[in-house]
């Protein structure tokens, strides 16, 4: 997903500035993400927790940011692993086309001299969106079932639809992302040791979604550029035919095409921070291991637990 | 002890690390202790669930700090270890450059016995304001060692004057804090520029006007004697190591006192500037008025002079002037090393007393 954010705005209303501004009044920020979302299904492993603690979480093995700031803060509080990246997004040659480019610092091959310097990453640019007159799409598009009438409407419904629903179950029903990720910090003195580790989840969600536009996959292409140090991430996505040799700084652009392209518009509130489950840690140096904390639950089991379970410090 | 799982986004630039052919541009200048001492109280001599068996202090004679720019030509990891699908080490990788500024300053840190006494007396640095225009080196600095480093664009060229030096840092920040103030990715921060380089001597009336900082600095840096008096040789620093609850950002999962060492070495063209003809400027907005007001102890904003109209719009902000008392540059390696976290915080049974550590420590 390419998220471009024209105003961001932190909606803690507490007195936490300097003078004891709110955040909220302080002002606004714009950035630009681009990240990798997976759906993955959380399991409680004995027959009560498979009923209780089961839940469909969304983990970002890749997330890079355009906002420094929000590197740092998505690092540091959630353990999402945001690099800070060069993201340049346009609106490709064509009438509602799209176009994103991606630069990470990076080493263009493995080699001890290499020196690490801003390396294109990522490219993605569409045609126009459809119905195009630069042919058809495949029969089993993902468009073809929403270029009609009854499916377009259902798509731009569907933000609505999932207010309501979020609304009448009491949140019962899950309608939004729940994001997961691994929050650790390393020792000090050991860097290749922790000292906390965490499962942390965050709740992202999409409403007011409009202006949806299907872009026919044949006239989009996605490149990759997979040499040096950004190849190991391309492996853990996307798996690339072969490895290229990690000693030759020579660039190796691969072009994929998707299964399905399509953009929106919506208003994304990102809420719900919380530590699931906190690893008991060996910190060695004499201290005492940290004891595990476990808070995973369902989401429709989380507001009855909250309303007749034991109160929670 | 908890294996760190590592990935692609936090592989990178794990110390210690060594630096090559460092050109470092120092400007020393006056700071109120009680203002250092604020800060540290706040950062270092707080207790919450339990105290650090140390107590800081800011020096009690000539108190100053020590603007630096630096301009690292080459770093790299001296981490043995191995990482990543090609098994490769930290020491074959991870060579890479950037701008550093930072603002240091000596304070005074004593250990607490048992009976409550201060003992063991040593000079320590923290640095309140750090800025690098590095996403790796931030990374790493904020999340391993807990340096409060900020990622900002730094521009580090030669001046109008020969062997001289301009430096503009700017860093990402809010203008004021209103609803409809958007952020700015490059908001000024410093200007400096100074006079033509005087040599590699400092001429004996500098000294002598300026011998309260030159003798504070030496002693600080260890004590040398002659033109050794600027160099540094071993200098400790200490962080507060500490990241945020998820749930509850105000609160903290992890607190620690970090201390690392900065080894000095193969030192080298030693030049001075005049610092009567040093332009020195902050520049103040609202982002900027912790670092400016709490920690360079500059007072309250909005008091200064209106920008130079040389530096365009994007520098539409007030400006304060800082005197620099001291300032020279030089060229050298640096070993960025012996790190150790000398108490963790809610740690329970543990201490550093326990770990042995206050001997090694020690001055």
């Amino acid at each position: 997903m390419v998220i471009d954010y024209p105003v961001m705005i932190c909606a803690d209303d507490r007195p936490l500035g300097p003078n004891g501004q709110s955040y909220a009044d302080g002002g606004y920020v714009k950035q630009q993400e681009v990240f990798v979302t997976i759906p993955i299904i959380r399991r409680g492993i004995n027959p009560a927790t498979a009923i209780f603690k089961t839940a469909v979480d969304w983990m970002l093995p890749f997330i890079v940011v355009g906002n420094a700031v929000s590197a740092s803060c998505g690092r540091e509080m959630l353990g999402l692993e945001k690099l800070l990246a060069e993201i340049k997004i346009g609106d490709g040659g064509y009438p509602d086309a799209f176009s994103a480019n991606l630069s990470l610092p990076g080493w263009a091959s493995l080699r001890p001299t290499e020196w690490q310097q801003m390396l294109p990453f990522l490219d993605i640019v569409t045609g126009p969106a459809a119905p195009t007159f630069k042919g058809s799409p495949a029969v089993d598009s993902l468009w073809t079932l929403f270029s009609g009438g009854p499916g377009g409407q259902l798509m731009a419904a569907a933000g609505a639809a999932s207010n309501f629903v979020d609304a009448m179950s009491l949140g019962l029903i899950p309608t939004t992302q729940h994001t997961i990720s691994l929050k650790q910090i390393r020792d000090a003195e050991d860097p290749q040791r922790a000292v906390y580790q965490s499962i942390v989840s965050c709740r992202s969600k999409y409403t007011c979604m409009e202006n949806f536009r299907f872009y026919n996959e044949n006239d989009v292409t996605i490149t990759i550029h997979d040499h040096g140090s950004f190849s190991e991430v391309f492996r853990a996505m996307f798996d690339p035919p072969d490895a290229p040799d990690p000693y030759d700084p020579r660039d190796r652009p691969l072009k994929y095409k998707p299964k399905a392209a399509f953009r929106f518009n919506s208003t994304i509130d990102f809420d719900e921070m919380r530590t699931l489950h906190e690893f008991p840690v060996d910190r060695g140096h004499g201290l005492p291991p940290t004891k595990a904390r476990d808070d995973t639950m369902s989401p429709w089991m989380r507001p009855l637990r909250g309303f007749f379970g034991p109160r929670q410090s | 002890m908890t294996k760190f799982r590592e990935s692609f986004a936090t592989q990178q630039f794990l110390p210690p690390w060594k630096a090559e052919k460092v050109q470092t541009s120092c400007f020393l200048f006056r700071l109120k202790p009680k203002a250092i001492q604020s800060y540290l109280d706040r950062h270092f001599n707080f207790t919450h669930m339990d105290r650090a068996p140390y107590h800081f202090s800011a020096r009690a004679d000539s108190q100053f700090g020590v603007i630096t720019i630096s301009y690292y030509p080459c770093i790299f990891s001296t981490n043995n270890s191995h990482f990543g699908a090609d098994n490769l080490a930290h020491t074959q990788w991870d060579h890479l450059s950037y701008t550093q500024f930072h603002v240091a300053i000596p304070v005074l840190r004593h250990r607490i016995t048992r009976d409550n006494l201060l003992v063991e007396g040593k000079t320590v640095w923290i640095q309140p304001v750090i800025i690098c225009d590095n996403s790796s080196v931030v990374f790493g600095s904020r999340e391993i060692i807990g340096l409060d480093m900020i990622h900002g664009s730094i521009e580090r060229k030669a001046g109008n004057d020969p062997g001289s030096l301009h430096v503009d840092v700017f860093f990402p920040g809010f203008k004021t804090f209103e609803p409809t103030t958007q952020e700015s990715p490059s908001l000024p921060l410093m200007h400096l520029e100074t006079g033509p380089s005087i040599g590699a001597t400092l001429p004996q009336a500098m000294q002598d006007e300026n011998s309260e900082f030159i003798e504070g600095l030496a002693e600080a840096s260890g004590g040398g004697k002659g033109l050794d008096r600027f160099l540094p040789t071993v200098n400790e620093i200490v962080t507060l190591k500490q990241f945020r609850d998820a749930f509850n950002l105000l609160a903290a999962t992890y607190q620690a006192i970090v201390s690392a060492t900065n080894s000095f070495i193969n030192v080298e063209n030693l030049q001075f500037y005049d610092a009567n003809k040093v332009e020195l400027e902050f520049m103040w907005s609202a982002s900027a008025t912790e670092m400016l007001s709490n920690f360079l102890d500059l007072g309250a904003p909005g008091v200064g002079r209106a920008p130079p109209p040389h530096k365009g719009e994007s520098w539409d902000l007030v400006g304060r002037m800082v005197k620099p008392r001291v300032a020279f540059g030089f060229t050298s390696d640096i070993e960025f090393n012996q790190i150790k976290t000398l108490h963790t915080f809610g740690g329970g049974a543990q201490s550093s007393f326990n770990r042995g550590l206050a001997g090694a420590i020690q001055p």
